[in-house]
């Protein structure tokens, strides 16, 4: 009995059926082909009105506001007696997007973002947390517009000054509008100035010493490391509204798909349609498996 | 809907207890104590660039939604420009920039902010009202068919043209307006109050006022550095309660008194303003004047000069002599009748500063002392503008098998549409106070979509050995950076400037940098001119072209031909002191692919198919430098 209540399917069927008896309970006097206005009804009709006009409606209003909902409920029902709603491409869309709206709505009721969960999906996440590299360093530049060959520049000005510390270095590269000294930056920073593949290979070269060839978007660089502090991992309080923002939109992401998913695991979906290409029907049927 | 609540929230309670046992409670306030670190935001007197989009549209805008991407949200714009993979809300696919951008702007249209989803949501106030009610009627479903129509009954109601609809801009206003863009207004200005990260990525909060009569796009891009407890103070002003961009700026005047907001408003696209752009008669009929110019420079201090709907610089009727005048030209009109109107001197930036030159001697005020932004005016939600990613205009183009298509914007086709723009900002650190102060400096320019480092000096003492490591310092001391101003000197000495372009450092090589020099002529006619001022390769003839590595087969090129830095010190060889001018310059990359040539590749076709050039030259505008002969 303890493993049954575990059971995730038991829960649903519990709280499923408890919500039946709970929705016919209340609305046990909403019959077929009766129509009732009652205080709830009224106070979400003005309460809707004051959202749009910020203000009560009059009586008057109130009473327009009434007669429209119960017109609109009449031709409602009839229209759904008629079946009128099946087969109409605004209300499947409309429909479908409430379920994908719900889906979103119930993220928030199912995995709210209180302290613990974020503390969690904190753990869960660190890496994405993390603070980038950080550097001091001092770097010179060898581009291709002025040597035939920038990596034996390179090369060269790495043996013959290499040894000189970062003072009277600076004018051993080209001239070129980089920062020579580059004080307490990060790995960030330096993908934004000197390309996506200039500071992954800081991470491993010697600190202290003039040191490379470093490959950057402009040329073939020497760099001296100055201090490279690695990764850390920020205190969960520092970035709380970060893991907010992070952990909300996973739910939302997470939850709809696993709704769908869920839902469509109900259906046997067969793509019969034959005039298609043969590339789009394989797509098409590895998109419906479970 | 309660019905459909039921079986709904047992599944998700369901598929909730897999992984969270625990929470059953709702935290209504999990944040007892404010959180707010003060995390020293790094500044450098010398500035950074900071690259960013000031014109990015969300499924907020009528036109967004209409086109069929409901899901566009500011949520995904912020996450997409900060650099992270999102789901693309056009085609579902995963989409990710090649790098994060710095800043971004929301700019949804401000008319009817939002309305269009609420209209199908049956809100009272809104469906129900005669607007909502023609609107339904025209279009009772949401059918790529119906949401053009909608969307071309909007483009005539708004500016009281006739229509199948018999809707006026009241109507709009009344069923649309006003308060009732409220509720859409206050969610996005809370989303992007969550977004802005000082020193790391900033949002600022912003919309479009999209002025249209008769077709005439006079479309402003307005934003401002302040946060949202101002931004709650207005709703935003829009085209349904004016369409004259003069009643746009005094309401700018009265709202920014009332409130402390210091807005920018950036006009887009004069080349499909008819004639508009750049006038020397108003719209009331009467000629431009002092006020006039004095109220439009204080709120209009730069032009979006590329963009998706092509490159607005100049047009090759307009400038013959300029070989490279004929880059993403668009002619696009946005009528619903598809007219392509022939170019005049007020629909492009470079005659439009040459009548602003004009203008000053003739009035005592140039109207058009402007800088240059380039931004992308996506409506997929995504800032996605480069050739090897480009996500389109919208919907309609968002996709390479789309693109031979019309869009429903004018007469234009997918293919119609550039892969630019961005604009690169010279700030003291990423923050909103600091990134909107150099807009209104003028110190900002536009890329078509390389990440080309540019800095522009100009100044009386400059010399050729100032082209050194410490070229930034003495060009900020000795003169005035992009955007400035130069007075005649005791000696009526030329102007020197000292130029420096880096290659994007992802990107292609550099072909030339050029000057681009207007003037008024002693009887009063302006004049322009074009100097190759620095060419790659050691050439000495801006005639020699650079080459072109692109293989048409794969989409490759290489960085063999080109330079990976142009610098020079240019003196003006033929500076007249007495002549009104202004400079700016223009850098130009090797050719690489257009996006359509990648398209073509992936489609299988000829690129001819594609009716545009396989390969382009990428290039940026700094913005000008005034040379004042009084």
């Amino acid at each position: 009995m303890k493993q049954l209540l575990k059971e995730p399917l038991i829960h649903f069927f519990l709280l499923g059926g408890l919500l039946f008896v709970l929705y016919s309970q209340v609305n046990k006097s909403d019959t077929e082909q009766d129509i009732i206005v009652d205080n709830a009804d009224v106070e979400h009709m003005a309460e809707l009105w004051r959202m749009q006009w910020q203000r009560p409606p009059t009586s008057e209003e109130l009473q327009g506001l009434i007669d429209k909902y119960v017109n609109q409920e009449v031709l409602y029902r009839e229209a759904l007696r008629m079946n009128l709603d099946h087969n109409d491409e605004i209300v499947k869309r409309r429909l479908s997007q409430k379920m994908e709206f719900l889906g979103q709505d119930l993220s928030g009721l199912v995995a709210p973002a209180s302290e613990d969960n974020l503390k969690a999906y904190f753990e869960d996440h660190k890496k994405d947390f993390a603070t980038p590299y950080r550097y001091t360093l001092y770097q010179i530049l060898f581009t291709a517009d002025n040597h035939v060959n920038p990596y034996d520049k390179a090369k060269a000005v790495l043996k013959e000054y290499g040894a000189i510390g970062t003072q009277g270095m600076r004018e051993k590269g080209d001239p070129f509008l980089l920062d020579y000294a580059l004080q307490d930056t990060d790995a960030f920073y330096l993908n934004r100035e000197f390309g996506e593949q200039f500071s992954q290979q800081l991470e491993t070269l010697p600190k202290g010493q003039w040191t490379g060839p470093v490959v950057s978007g402009y040329g073939i660089h020497l760099v001296f490391i100055e201090s490279r502090t690695p990764p850390s991992i920020p205190n969960f309080a520092d970035v709380k509204d970060k893991v907010q923002r992070d952990y909300e939109y996973q739910m939302e992401q997470e939850s709809q798909a696993a709704i769908l998913k869920a839902l469509k695991d109900n259906y046997k979906v067969r793509i019969t349609a034959d005039n298609l290409e043969k590339a789009i029907t394989d797509e098409l049927a590895q998109n419906q498996q479970p | 809907m309660r019905l459909l609540l039921l079986p709904f929230l047992s599944l998700l309670l369901m598929v909730g207890c897999k992984d969270t046992p625990k929470e059953t409670t709702i935290a209504l306030n999990s944040s007892p104590e404010e959180t707010t670190m003060t995390t020293k935001v790094p500044s450098n007197a010398l500035k950074n660039v900071y690259w960013g989009d000031t014109h990015n549209h969300t499924g907020n805008s009528f036109d967004v939604f209409l086109f069929g991407t409901p899901n566009s949200t500011p949520e995904i714009a912020y996450r997409f420009a900060k650099g992270e993979k999102v789901t693309s809300p056009t085609t579902g696919k995963p989409w990710q920039l090649s790098k994060p951008l710095d800043f971004l702007v929301v700019a949804d249209h401000a008319e009817m902010i939002g309305s269009i989803p609420l209209m199908y949501e049956n809100t009272p106030g809104i469906s129900n009202t005669k607007t909502g009610k023609a609107f339904l009627a025209i279009a009772p479903n949401k059918s790529e068919e119906n949401m053009q129509k909608i969307y071309d009954i909007l483009n005539y109601a708004a500016f009281d043209q006739p229509n199948d609809a018999n809707l006026g801009a009241k109507d709009l206003i009344n069923d649309f307006g006003g308060d009732k863009v409220k509720e859409a207004w206050t969610r996005y200005i809370e989303t992007a109050e969550k977004h802005n990260n000082p020193g790391k990525f900033t949002t600022l909060i912003g919309w479009e006022w999209s002025s249209n009569n008769s077709g005439a796009n006079l479309h402003r891009v307005v934003f401002m550095p302040q946060g949202g407890n101002v931004a709650k103070q207005f709703i935003p002003y829009s085209a349904l309660d004016s369409d004259n961009p003069e009643d746009l700026w005094a309401w700018l005047e009265t709202t920014s008194k009332r409130t402390g907001a210091e807005f920018v408003a950036i006009p887009h696209n004069p080349n499909i303003s008819l004639g508009l752009m750049f006038p020397e008669t108003r719209l009331n009929g009467k000629p431009v004047d002092k006020a006039y110019a004095d109220a439009r420079m204080k709120w209009e201090r730069s032009v979006e000069i590329t963009q998706i709907k092509g490159d607005s610089e100049t047009h090759p009727a307009l400038s013959p002599n300029d070989e490279f005048a004929d880059f993403e030209t668009y002619d696009f009109a946005l009528t619903p009748d598809g007219t392509r109107p022939a170019p005049t001197k007020a629909d492009y930036v470079r005659s439009g500063l040459m009548t602003g030159l004009e203008l000053e001697k003739k009035i005592g005020a140039n109207p058009y002392k402007i800088g240059f932004v380039g931004s992308s005016d996506s409506h997929t939600g995504m800032s996605a503008i480069e050739e090897t990613n480009f996500a389109g205009k919208g919907q309609h183009d968002s996709e390479p098998k789309k693109r031979a298509h019309p869009t429903g914007i004018g007469s234009s086709k997918g293919w119609d549409m550039g892969a630019a723009g961005w604009v690169g900002v010279w700030a003291e650190s990423n923050t909103r106070q600091s990134i909107v102060d150099a807009f209104q400096r003028k110190e900002v320019y536009a890329t078509t979509g390389p990440r080309i480092t540019l800095r522009v000096f100009g100044g009386y003492n400059f010399a050729e050995n100032d082209l050194n490591a410490d070229m930034v310092k003495t060009g900020y001391g000795k003169g005035v950076p992009m955007g400035g101003d130069l007075n005649k000197t005791a000696n009526g000495a030329a102007p020197g400037f000292l130029i420096s372009a880096l290659k994007d450092p992802d990107g292609a090589n550099l072909d030339r940098i050029q000057v681009v020099k207007g003037w008024l002529k002693a009887d009063g006619t302006p004049e322009e001119k074009i100097y190759d001022v620095a060419l790659s390769d050691g050439r000495t003839n801006g005639k020699q072209k650079v080459g072109n590595t692109v293989d048409l087969k794969t989409g490759k090129y290489t960085n063999s031909i080109g330079d990976t830095e142009l610098k020079v010190f240019w003196k003006d060889p033929d500076f007249n002191p007495s002549q009104s001018a202004f400079y700016y310059v223009r850098v130009l990359e090797i050719p690489t692919p257009r996006y359509s040539l990648y398209d073509a590749i992936e489609l299988g076709i000829d690129v001819k198919e594609t009716n545009h050039p396989a390969t382009i030259q990428e290039r940026i505008y700094s913005s000008p430098i005034w040379y004042n002969p009084k």
